[in-house]
């Protein structure tokens, strides 16, 4: 790892419409080269593996936390628990969706435990974003709508359940299908189905002024 | 195909808006919808939600962001592989124990020889946090589970139970216990505080067990030798 950067070498997240089966098996293969090449001692597919999924563990950890550094953070440390666990992952799911369950636990421990710091600290700076309901300025550039927007999505994802939440992040912004996302949260596919439509109409309540 | 009401079919309009239902599913749901107003509406929200959290993307990590989250993992990777190193030094003693027959002595291996032993596999894999194993000949099981964060004293406990289970398996109920044949230091036993020894089982009690800790907080090394002769 050389540190030297790059655009992201990883693949694309996975747009629905174009997303095949096909397609993300070559891209599971390719992962369990990867790994395989990483327990034989081969320290740049480590390196490889980082490059092709941190995009990806950035969208999900900032879409559970609402908050950039904090979920930058949360990737760190997920890759790290992947270099030290990587001796024990057998590959009966794919080295993404193990990945994406790292993630998605490595977030959720750091937001209980935020709140646990919140709740004992009077630091203002330590208060979760600041609200983008509300009095939201309003301008007549679409870049700055969009930003208002994106802000309130922000918020509004923070105030749907965390099991709703989770499953919706998993699917309707990173690409999985309901298969995945049940075995990333080793719960039934007809669950997911239940949460991703909940949280979704609880987006819709709270984002009722943005997107009419 | 039964008519199905609106709550039963609520329960599958994020599926049938996402394309994930089966096929007589979605004619169930499709069949529903022609003649239901507030589910279609429902079905609208879904989409129209979707279709604004398609277009959102988390702000974008700068390059030196992820040079530096690179470079600490590249310290990480490196200190994991230093650590195989010592192990690595510490498995060709311990397969040279293994190929060592009674009548031969010690053997030597040659310079850059693989010696794959089921004990070396167990150590290397005793890295990444947790391994059961079943090594050749004189340790006939053996399991080792990680255990970073208990706390000292329960190690400590563990250890000490474990090594006299072994003891009891190896010379058995009748035989005078050897203890002092057993060369776990005191010293490294109050040093120790990072794994935790489930099960060991010796079948022969010249050999005896020492249990060595990385300088990195999860790592451990489970070490088998032969115990010197009086004479």
């Amino acid at each position: 790892m050389d540190g030297a950067e790059e655009q992201s070498a990883g693949p694309a997240p996975d747009k629905r419409a174009g997303a095949t089966e096909a397609a993300r098996d070559a891209e599971a293969a390719r992962d369990a080269e990867f790994v395989e090449r990483l327990k034989n001692g081969d320290s740049r597919a480590f390196d490889d593996l980082f490059r092709r999924h941190r995009e990806a563990a950035y969208r999900i950890a900032y879409r559970l936390l609402g908050n950039a550094e904090d979920a930058l953070d949360v990737v760190q440390e997920s890759f790290i628990h992947v270099l030290r666990g990587i001796g024990s992952f057998r590959g009966q799911s794919s080295f993404r969706t193990w990945l994406f369950r790292i993630v998605t636990h490595a977030a959720l421990d750091w937001r209980r435990c935020r709140a646990v710091r919140s709740a004992a600290s009077l630091d203002a700076e330590s208060s979760p974003e600041p609200a983008a309901t509300g009095e939201r300025r309003r301008s007549p550039t679409a870049e700055v709508a969009a930003a208002d927007l994106k802000e309130a999505i922000d918020k509004a994802l923070m105030n749907v359940s965390e099991k709703n939440r989770v499953a919706l992040v998993l699917y309707a912004l990173e690409g999985m299908s309901y298969q995945e996302v049940a075995e990333v949260l080793g719960i039934s596919v007809g669950t997911v189905m239940s949460r991703i439509f909940n949280a979704r109409q609880r987006l819709r309540e709270l984002l009722a002024s943005e997107i009419g | 195909m039964t008519t199905m009401d609106c709550d039963e079919i609520r329960t599958m309009l994020a599926g049938y808006a996402d394309g994930e239902l089966a096929a007589l599913e979605q004619e169930a749901v499709e069949a529903h919808l022609a003649h239901c107003g507030p589910c279609r509406a429902l079905l609208a929200d879904q989409k129209r939600v979707q279709r604004v959290l398609e277009s959102y993307t988390p702000p974008p990590v700068p390059a030196e962001r992820w040079g530096a989250m690179s470079r600490h993992l590249a310290g990480e990777l490196a200190g994991r592989e230093h650590a195989d190193l010592v192990t690595q030094h510490r498995l060709d003693s311990l397969d040279d124990l293994e190929d060592e027959s009674p009548s031969e002595g010690r053997k030597t291996r040659e310079p850059g020889t693989e010696a794959p032993g089921q004990a070396r596999s167990a150590m290397a894999h005793a890295l990444a946090g947790n391994v059961t194993a079943r090594s050749r000949g004189r340790l006939e099981k053996l399991t080792l589970r990680g255990a970073a964060r208990r706390p000292r004293f329960a190690w400590v406990a563990h250890a000490v139970g474990a090594i006299a289970a072994a003891v009891l398996i190896a010379v058995g109920i009748t035989t005078v216990l050897r203890t002092t044949d057993f060369g776990l230091a005191p010293d490294a036993l109050a040093t120790q505080a990072d794994v935790t020894i489930h099960d060991v089982e010796m079948l022969d009690p010249d050999y005896s067990v020492i249990v060595y800790a990385g300088g990195k907080k999860d790592l451990a090394f489970m070490w088998v030798e032969p115990v010197e002769s009086p004479n």
